[in-house]
């Protein structure tokens, strides 16, 4: 698609979803703040989540193309929430790869994947080569212009859009720009060089959160987030997670207090004794918004999870995994979406729904059904009794451990 | 430098004892089936469980997968020549198109070889054309196709369609696994089987060249 034809079809789909948000009771930037300040809006928004491959595949572009064109970018958003019927924008592009291309890390694209840091493409392949490293410039090098442009163009595009932005946690900069093998490697026979590099990474996600917030807030945007993948608690372990994840990410919440940190697993780890990880998580971090994420429902008590996010104040993003979303029958989807929007959208304080990978071949009827019954069962007052209405056999869990899927370990 | 110190230096992920400890054993004569049998496959063995039972984590394995393959650089050349070795069977492993996440496969590599298997690794981002070359050069009774991201996870599929249409896929077993690939997904990707974790792989690689 060349460039003027992006320009009038942003234009085309931008009008089209003004005139769709302005027929509606609320704009979706005004039920998320009413949500953030625990009232309660007419509805909860439609979901956000990870389609980026979805959205590229229907607007006709490539993984690369919605990478690196901000507009193409954005309209293949349009053009996906214009399909499903959803008012909220993924803005997530390829999120953990911005800050280590800038810093000089070689990434392997594909035609039909995002993009992954190439073998041997790591910019840390030598602990000397730390001293040569500068905190980066977001506003100029790199993807950086990319990633404030598409915020600001969604910003616009339609009044009352909110799209969260995204950027990675210390630890996660760390295992990109030095390799898993060899960020664990300086952990065991080398920690203080692992702080080294940590404080250094940790300088750098700083000063992107504070470059978000500066560029983007004023225009209405909702404040940034650090994802965490790499500091899953089956990935890295209880004693990595508190010396090297949350110290530093604790760092950057204190010092821009505005930025967010999560997106981990843990309530497997844990079993029973989640809540007391769960609470020491959204106290330790000072994260004023924190994640729940790769749940096992049959332990992890969403209400449990939502008074203690009250509790301290903070905003609940509650996620519905990956799995979920391509196994799961209607009857297991319908059951999944009734229990998080149940157990903790009462009250506002929480997102009770944010979608994982949307593979692109997801059927499209599939992703408006949940879009759709997340407004349907999402509006306020929420009828909690019509979402009890659970079946046991269709309540299931997605465990590793397997009693519906049976996934591989690693 | 004994074998049961090796055993430990690989538990422990130290690869620098570990390459040091066998260069000590092979030096003073030890067989290389007695390094395998006795402190790869046990140190793996050991890993692997703690990993499922929680007591070790993924960054564990990673350094454990370290020290397996430092000691296994050595060893493997040595096995090839060493009399009596015969191969259970020949595995092609390799991590599928646009995927570059190795940690799972190395392990299964590492224990494969410590059971008896002949093992051609074709590393990671390979995409099918390099699995078709592999099949007609090695003539394996398996292929090891392992997706760590759910969009790679698309990748095997493809991969065994492409096996189809070069004629080749009835020649091997396809074997899948990664952390993005499901026991549910066998019959949906084409595939013949599926390893859990690297202890289930290597089981059913077993089964796989005893049917054969």
């Amino acid at each position: 698609m060349e460039a003027k034809e992006v320009d009038e079809k942003l234009q085309e789909y931008g009008e089209k979803l003004a005139k769709k948000i302005a027929g509606e009771a609320m704009t979706p930037r005004e039920r998320v703040v009413k949500l953030l300040n625990f009232e309660e809006p007419d509805r909860l928004p439609g979901p956000t989540g990870l389609a980026m491959g979805f959205a590229a595949k229907h607007a006709g572009f490539t993984i690369r193309e919605i990478c690196s064109d901000a507009r193409k970018f954005t309209l293949s958003q349009l053009m996906m929430m214009d399909l499903i019927d959803n008012e909220f924008p993924q803005a997530e592009y390829d999120v953990y790869n911005i800050e280590a291309e800038i810093l000089g890390c070689k990434l392997l694209w594909t035609d039909t994947n995002f993009p992954v840091i190439a073998p041997g493409g790591e910019v840390l392949k030598e602990k000397s080569d730390l001293l040569k490293l500068k905190v980066p410039n977001f506003r100029t090098d790199g993807r950086g212009p990319y990633c404030l442009e598409v915020n600001k163009l969604l910003l616009s595009i339609a009044p009352g859009i909110l799209p969260f932005y995204f950027c990675i946690s210390p630890f996660d900069i760390a295992f990109k720009i030095r390799g898993f093998k060899n960020l664990v490697k300086d952990i065991k026979f080398d920690p203080k060089f692992a702080h080294e590099l940590l404080e250094f990474c940790t300088a750098v996600a700083m000063e992107y959160t504070k470059t978000l917030h500066d560029e983007l807030t004023p225009l209405g945007g909702v404040e940034p987030f650090m994802w965490g993948a790499a500091c899953d608690l089956p990935l890295v372990g209880e004693k990595i997670f508190k010396e090297y994840c949350l110290p530093y990410a604790a760092k950057v919440t204190k010092k821009n207090p505005y930025a967010s940190w999560g997106i981990f697993r843990f309530v497997e780890m844990y079993g029973e004794k989640w809540p007391e990880f769960w609470e020491y998580y959204i106290k330790e971090s000072a994260s004023p918004i924190v994640f729940m994420y790769g749940m096992d429902t049959k332990i992890a008590d969403l209400k449990v999870a939502k008074a203690l996010t009250k509790k301290y104040k903070r905003f609940f993003v509650v996620g519905t995994d990956a799995e979920t979303i391509r196994y799961a029958n209607y009857e297991e989807l319908d059951a999944r979406l009734k229990r998080q929007i149940r157990d903790t959208a009462p009250g506002g304080g929480a997102i009770p729904v944010k979608l994982d990978t949307v593979p692109a071949d997801t059927p499209v009827e599939r992703f408006r059904y949940i879009v759709r019954k997340v407004k349907e069962y999402g509006r306020f007052p929420i009828d909690v009794e019509a979402l009890s209405t659970i079946e046991a056999k269709h309540d299931q869990i997605w465990s590793p451990k397997g009693i519906k899927r049976d996934r591989a370990v690693f | 430098m004994s074998i049961e110190s090796l055993k430990t230096a690989i538990v422990d992920g130290d690869d620098e004892t570990a390459k040091a400890i066998t260069e000590e054993l092979v030096k003073a004569g030890t067989a290389p089936l007695d390094v395998m049998e006795s402190a790869v496959k046990p140190a793996l063995t050991e890993v692997s469980d703690k990993l499922v039972s929680g007591e070790m984590f993924v960054s564990d394995l990673i350094l454990t997968g370290e020290a397996a393959k430092a000691c296994m650089n050595l060893i493997t050349p040595l096995l090839a020549k060493a009399v009596g070795v015969k191969y259970l069977g020949k595995v092609v492993l390799g991590v599928v198109e646009g995927d570059t996440h190795d940690i799972g496969k190395d392990i299964v590599k590492a224990m494969l070889i410590a059971a008896g298997f002949d093992v051609v690794d074709l590393e990671t981002n390979v995409f099918p054309s390099r699995f078709i070359e592999a099949i007609k050069e090695h003539n394996p009774q398996i292929v090891g196709a392992s997706a760590y991201t759910s969009a790679s996870a698309h990748e095997i599929p493809k991969l065994n369609q492409a096996l189809i249409e070069a004629n080749v896929r009835d020649r091997i077993k396809l074997l899948i696994g990664g952390a993005s690939v499901y026991r549910d997904d066998v019959p949906t990707y084409g595939a013949d089987d599926f390893g859990y974790d690297a202890l289930e792989a290597v089981q059913v690689a077993k089964r796989m060249v005893r049917g054969a």
